[in-house]
């Protein structure tokens, strides 16, 4: 199910009808509840992970896998790419699942190392690990240690995403035991908006809440 | 009556008509900004209006469109190109619908309502489609003079009411009550039985 159509089921959920051409409640914001909403199922799968199998994971249908990004040298030895989204906040950084660097031959390395934030700190003291290498990552940067030239390969990240926000075409990444809470999410909120009272009167006062 | 007396009760009539049809807002209640009757409640009362229901390519230049000439009332606002609506906004609202991030205004555009004209955000656009209602014509009995001197009804030139022929009824209803004739089936009754009993 695409973006779009999940938009057109919760808008005509809350309007009872197709929305007409000045429904206040517009394809747009409902994306950005959605947003919200991944993040909310993506959590509960997590703790009904541990309810069922006492193992905390997120289940594979959350995952996209982004390609050919781009590293940039940030200082000696450190590395930096743009994640092309915000980490879901699961566990320490579970968020990112897979990181992977790629030759000009699309020759790999073994996955990446994920440091937490706290370990960030104390790995300068540790021995580097042969063969592998470290990488952290603090809002939608992600940081890679080494020595090596890595601003001459490409990475491949596998993380939590919900399929591209920015394109309402874009097929969900949600299995379809976990979109009915998505709706009932977005519903509550936007159905909160839909009965709040409107400032019919256009007269420089905020009146709306006082009707 | 003169066919002029009556070309006036009847264009008059048929404003009313026209205004009780968009929705009168004198029917308004508090906080409940809809008439009994209006445009939109159902497909039946578009339909009446139907016969006034027009299509106009606006050009818009630096964000303005002036109103077409016979412009009474909008159905709807779309981009030209893909049909995707153009929405309506009311003055205190424009700040926030311009600077929205989430249904950014070039995506999106808006537009409102001046003196002359529509008003349209972003000012980059360039044409609008405007389905609207438009004033109903006025209706003309041309005549040519005979030999006796009586008029004799010439359709050349004339001008036929573009309404339904039920709505024709019911603005000759209220033509006749603009007259003061009643059609109020007991002061028929009444007057009936005063001729019986008084004489005419």
């Amino acid at each position: 199910m695409t973006r779009r159509a999940l938009i057109e089921r919760i808008r005509r959920l809350i309007y009872g009808e197709q929305p007409q051409d000045n429904a206040s409640i517009t394809p747009n914001l409902v994306n950005q509840w959605i947003n919200d909403a991944i993040g909310v199922v993506v959590k509960n799968n997590w703790y009904e992970s541990i309810k069922l199998d006492g193992v905390a994971y997120i289940n594979n249908s959350f995952y996209s896998t982004f390609s050919d990004i781009t590293i940039t040298s940030n200082g000696i030895n450190l590395y930096s790419l743009t994640l092309p989204t915000l980490p879901i906040g699961i566990g320490k950084n579970e968020g990112v699942a897979a990181v992977e660097l790629y030759d000009a031959n699309g020759v790999s390395s073994f996955p990446l190392i994920p440091l937490s934030i706290n370990q960030v700190g104390y790995s300068r003291s540790l021995m580097p690990i042969p063969n592998k290498i470290l990488y952290w990552y603090e809002n939608t940067t992600m940081y890679i240690k080494s020595t090596l030239p890595l601003n001459l390969f490409t990475a491949n990240i596998r993380m939590i995403s919900g399929s591209n926000s920015t394109s309402l075409d874009s097929e969900l990444n949600v299995p379809a035991d976990y979109v009915p809470q998505i709706i009932e999410y977005v519903t509550k909120y936007l159905m909160t908006e839909r009965a709040t009272p409107q400032d019919l009167s256009n007269d420089g006062r905020d009146n709306s809440v006082k009707q | 009556m003169p066919s002029e007396e009556f070309e006036l009760m009847f264009n008059t009539s048929q404003l009313e008509y026209l205004n009780y049809l968009l929705g009168g807002f004198q029917q308004y209640a508090p906080n409940h900004p809809q008439a009994r009757v209006e445009i939109g409640s159902t497909e039946q009362l578009r339909q009446r209006l139907m016969p006034l229901h027009k299509y106009a390519t606006l050009s818009i230049s630096s964000g303005v469109a002036n109103y077409p000439n016979d412009f009474q009332q909008v159905d709807s606002m779309e981009r030209t190109s893909t049909l995707s609506p153009i929405r309506y906004v009311q003055q205190h609202y424009l700040g926030a619908y311009y600077n929205s991030v989430i249904d950014e205004v070039d995506d999106n555009p808006i537009y409102l309502i001046t003196s002359t004209g529509f008003r349209f955000y972003p000012t980059s656009l360039t044409s609008a489609r405007l389905a609207y209602f438009g004033t109903p014509p006025d209706i003309f009995w041309n005549f040519t003079v005979d030999g006796n001197g009586r008029r004799v009804y010439n359709p050349v030139g004339s001008i036929d009411p573009v309404w339904y022929d039920t709505d024709i009824m019911d603005i000759v209803a209220r033509m006749l009550l603009k007259i003061g004739v009643s059609l109020q089936a007991a002061d028929i009754q009444r007057y009936a039985n005063e001729i019986k009993t008084q004489g005419q």
